[in-house]
């Protein structure tokens, strides 16, 4: 059974087009990683996914249709997206960023205890709850973006580069939280990376978009051995 | 990463197009000169109305319309501008003419140095900062009672035509009124066409893209603030001769308001929208007022909020724009024909591209 | 120096007035990062929804209520039919839109009920308190106690409900506030309905104060902007200190000062404004964020 479908999916902006026919599969529970380069459309799609744009095809979560549904429908669905860079409430405190994340739950034990779980896996944002996310360094920032899109307890959840400009100690540390939240909550993941060596290892699935089109997919492993990927984004 | 195609100038009708600008001026100007000779006077009484009103709106679209500052003061600067006219008769005993000189460089002086500060806020706090100019000229008027007379106003004598002169009081204060709207309007033409058009364009697209051009951002807001602010005191001034009479009332908040609904009807950033500002002016406030008190607000209200969303061109905004759509047409019909070649040119460049992209990651 | 002390009071009195509508305007600003012209308008609207109902025999706390929630309804509507298209175009549009609600208002308000003065019963009973040499009457310290409470709503509804929390994200960021699953559109609605609720509160505290008409507004509005630029039209805090000084400084020129005039006294909260505005444009409250690297 699978969490989340695109079939043929095309979509850009304005006239634009970025996305021609892209289809991919993420299942129950498994984490599919995307790869490309700049300006390949990865961005893009995970958009169309969270309906922040417009798109032909279908796309759907546990086999519903997304189409014509705003960004807080989707998400109210069970779709967390958390965006590339600094997705962050800066004039929220860390606490609230997580709150908010939940907006979707009326759990309201739970989500105590979750906000608590966040600081487990990120001990850092526990040092800084009563601080404001605006004065938070890049990689507690990618952390709490993290934190925030978990506390929705979605289905599925997008991440576009998480990876992006942190530091290597601290980009180990985060794909070793994501795997444990895949394990331990069998939250299904889509990630979106450039700095492909990490997201590899744990992905389940991997897909190649390259100018807006798929041109490979399969297992993690089959992918990592492919000598285009290999030399492309394994830098070997 | 993308390619512009820069469609090439097309100059040749161009010389046409001054042509008949300059046709349609002059026939303009004609018809002007000889309007109080074939029209009532009450009615040339009205038309030197709208010529007052019509600088002044000329100066907040200079603000408003070309920079982009939103000023809410206009009602400021044309209270400065009649009353520094009406002074100076009364105490300096200077010509009618003079006395308007003196109001545009007392109005320029004080737009200078309320633009001042204003050049560095971004458009909210300049509307509220003017928004004090607006609210200050009723009290201020009323506290110097001795000058201004207060609440109940002051009578002023209107500008007496010499004794060759034998149309009437009303026409010859339309002409000395038509003199300075021809000079002033076609002052801001030219001001506005050359290369300081381009720069205010500039300004209110993009001030970082504007300074990076070499235009001294600043400086100019400066200066137009200064420049808008005196049109206003000049209009004032003209429209306190034609009346007749000076009072707070006539320069509440309202005619800012009022000053801001009607450019935004007339088009922002044109010239000729300020003509139509003036006819509105002039005309729409004492007809609606017929219709009762409260409906000059709810048209005035209606007004902006219907053209801020549904017209935001204005009138002649609107038509520009319809009339460059039409050239757009006919241009694009006359290149349909290289049309097929065209195509397959985007069709090689993706494919061009693509193989790039791909040797450049591969490298 | 008693009087000097009773005039301080007094002041403060006038400024939770001026406080609660540079609430709104707070509000208003954080939530949709719209200034609205029209939000005192909007109050005297208000205030004849309530003069309405006394009129047809409406107990005058009812009446009260009943205008808040009406007025609620109204600045929902406004944000809906009006506001929300026009919400992400350039500065200049918004202002002219506002100030557009603003003629509608003042108009409709003429249309309605006429440009006669008309009387609103006040809430508050005619009796006063000596607390040493210094008197309260009723009326200030019901205004006062009026403001206390809203702010401290305010404070509790933002800061510990839901609701607040889904505010403030949408606020901060709104893409990131759709990707939660908070409805962007229905929480500026919400943001505007509150707004115009705090701003019926000080045109029901303004109306029997004054004599109710279409202009009544006039001159509070300019004190309510005073009051909100003092926190840089972000800060609530802001606002509320930000009332005080000018109800505070304003009954202190009306005493000392009496060579400046009734007309005059509008000067001071407008040197106020001018004075924040180009001196520390983001105002004395604005939360300045460390950055850590």
């Amino acid at each position: 059974m699978n969490v989340l479908e695109i079939k043929g999916v095309s979509a850009g902006y304005g006239r634009i087009p970025v996305l021609h026919h892209v289809s991919l599969v993420v299942g129950e529970k498994s984490i599919a990683v995307l790869l490309g380069a700049n300006g390949a459309g990865k961005t893009t799609t995970l958009r169309a996914v969270s309906g922040m744009i417009k798109y032909t095809g279908q796309i759907l979560l546990d086999g519903k249709d997304l189409k014509g549904r705003g960004p807080d429908q989707i998400a109210r669905l069970g779709i967390a997206h958390g965006v590339q860079g600094r997705g962050t409430f800066s004039d929220l405190t860390v606490e609230d960023n997580l709150a908010v994340g939940a907006f979707r739950r009326r759990d309201k034990a739970e989500i105590a205890v979750d906000i608590d779980q966040m600081y487990t896996l990120f001990p850092r944002l526990r040092e800084r709850r009563k601080q404001k996310a605006g004065s938070l360094s890049g990689g507690e920032q990618q952390m709490l973006a993290v934190g925030r899109a978990l506390m929705l307890k979605p289905r599925v959840m997008l991440l576009d580069e998480p990876s992006l400009g942190l530091a290597p100690v601290i980009i180990d540390d985060l794909y070793e939280a994501l795997q444990r939240v895949n394990r331990l909550q069998g939250i299904a993941m889509l990630i979106v990376e450039q700095n492909a060596n990490l997201a590899l290892e744990i992905a389940n699935d991997a897909y190649v978009l390259e100018t807006g089109s798929m041109v490979l997919s399969g297992t993690a492993r089959d992918v990592s051995e492919n000598d285009g990927v290999r030399a492309a984004y394994l830098g070997n | 990463m993308s390619s512009i195609e820069i469609p090439a100038m097309q100059s040749a009708p161009r010389g046409e197009v001054v042509a008949t600008k300059i046709g349609v001026g002059f026939v303009l100007v004609l018809i002007l000169l000889g309007m109080p000779l074939v029209i009532p006077e009450y009615q040339t009484f009205q038309l030197t109305g709208v010529m007052t009103y019509a600088v002044a709106a000329l100066g907040l679209n200079l603000i408003t319309g070309y920079v982009g500052q939103v000023s809410l003061g206009h009602n400021a600067f044309f209270a400065l501008g009649s009353y520094a006219a009406v002074l100076s008769v009364v105490y300096l005993g200077v010509n009618d003419v003079v006395a308007v000189l003196i109001a545009a460089v007392v109005t320029f002086i004080f737009g200078v140095l309320a633009g001042y500060p204003a050049k560095r806020l971004r458009g909210l706090y300049l509307a509220l900062i003017t928004l004090v100019l607006a609210v200050s000229v009723v009290p201020l008027v009323k506290q110097f009672k001795a000058y201004t007379g207060g609440a109940a106003g002051l009578m002023v004598d209107k500008p007496v035509p010499p004794a060759w002169f034998t149309l009437g009081q009303d026409a010859w204060i339309y002409y000395m009124v038509l003199a300075f709207t021809l000079v002033i309007f076609w002052l801001v033409r030219n001001f506005v066409g050359g290369s300081n058009g381009r720069a205010l364009a500039g300004i209110r697209e993009s001030e970082l893209a504007a300074s990076s051009m070499g235009v001294d951002v600043n400086r100019l807001k400066v200066i137009v603030f200064g420049v808008g602010s005196m049109l206003a005191g000049v209009g004032g001034a003209l429209a306190t001769f034609t009346i007749g009479f000076i009072g707070p009332d006539s320069f509440t908040l309202m005619l800012s308001i009022s000053f801001l609904a009607a450019i935004v009807v007339g088009g922002l950033g044109t010239i000729w929208g300020a003509l139509v500002a003036g006819l509105f002016l002039q005309f729409v406030p004492s007809y609606a007022s017929d219709l009762g008190q409260a409906f000059s607000g709810a048209v005035y209200g209606g007004i902006l909020i219907a053209c801020m969303t549904l017209m935001p061109n204005g009138i002649v905004g609107s038509l520009l724009k319809i009339a460059s759509n039409r050239r757009e047409a006919r241009k694009a019909a006359d290149r349909t024909a290289g049309k097929g070649a065209e195509k397959t040119t985007v069709a090689e460049k993706t494919t061009v591209k693509a193989a790039a992209d791909r040797t450049a990651r591969a490298t | 120096m008693q009087y000097f002390f009773q005039q301080i009071v007094n002041g403060i009195g006038d400024g939770a007035i001026y406080a609660s509508l540079g609430l709104a305007l707070v509000l208003i600003y954080r939530t949709t990062n719209i200034a609205n012209f029209a939000q005192g308008e909007m109050a005297t609207f208000s205030a004849y929804i309530a003069w309405q109902m006394v009129d047809w025999g409406v107990p005058l706390w009812w009446s009260f209520l009943i205008a808040i929630a009406v007025s609620m309804v109204v600045g929902v509507l406004a944000y809906l039919l009006l506001v929300r298209s026009v919400q992400h175009r350039d500065e200049l549009t918004i202002v002219i839109v506002t100030l557009g609600l603003f003629l509608a208002f003042n108009s409709f308000d003429g249309a309605m009920w006429g440009f006669l003065q008309l009387s609103l019963p006040s809430p508050f009973p005619e009796k006063s308190f000596a607390i040493g040499a210094l008197r309260f009457n009723a009326e200030l310290l019901g205004t006062i106690m009026i403001l206390i409470a809203i702010s401290i709503g305010m404070f509790l509804l933002l800061q510990h409900t839901r609701l607040g929390t889904a505010l403030r994200a949408s606020a901060s960021n709104a893409t990131s506030a759709m990707l939660v699953g908070i409805p962007f559109t229905a929480m500026m609605a919400i943001g505007w309905g509150l707004a115009a609720g705090l701003g019926a509160v000080s045109g029901l505290l303004v109306g029997p104060k004054l004599t109710l008409d279409p202009n009544m507004m006039g001159a509070i509005i300019i004190y309510a902007f005073a009051a909100a630029v003092v926190g840089g039209l972000t800060s609530y805090r802001g606002a509320v200190v930000g009332g005080a000084i000018v109800g505070i400084s304003q009954a202190l020129s009306m005493a000392y000062l009496p060579w400046l005039g009734s007309d005059l006294q509008i000067l001071l909260p407008l040197m106020l404004i001018v004075a924040v505005l180009i001196i520390k444009p983001e105002g004395l409250f604005g939360s300045t964020v460390v950055i850590r690297v």
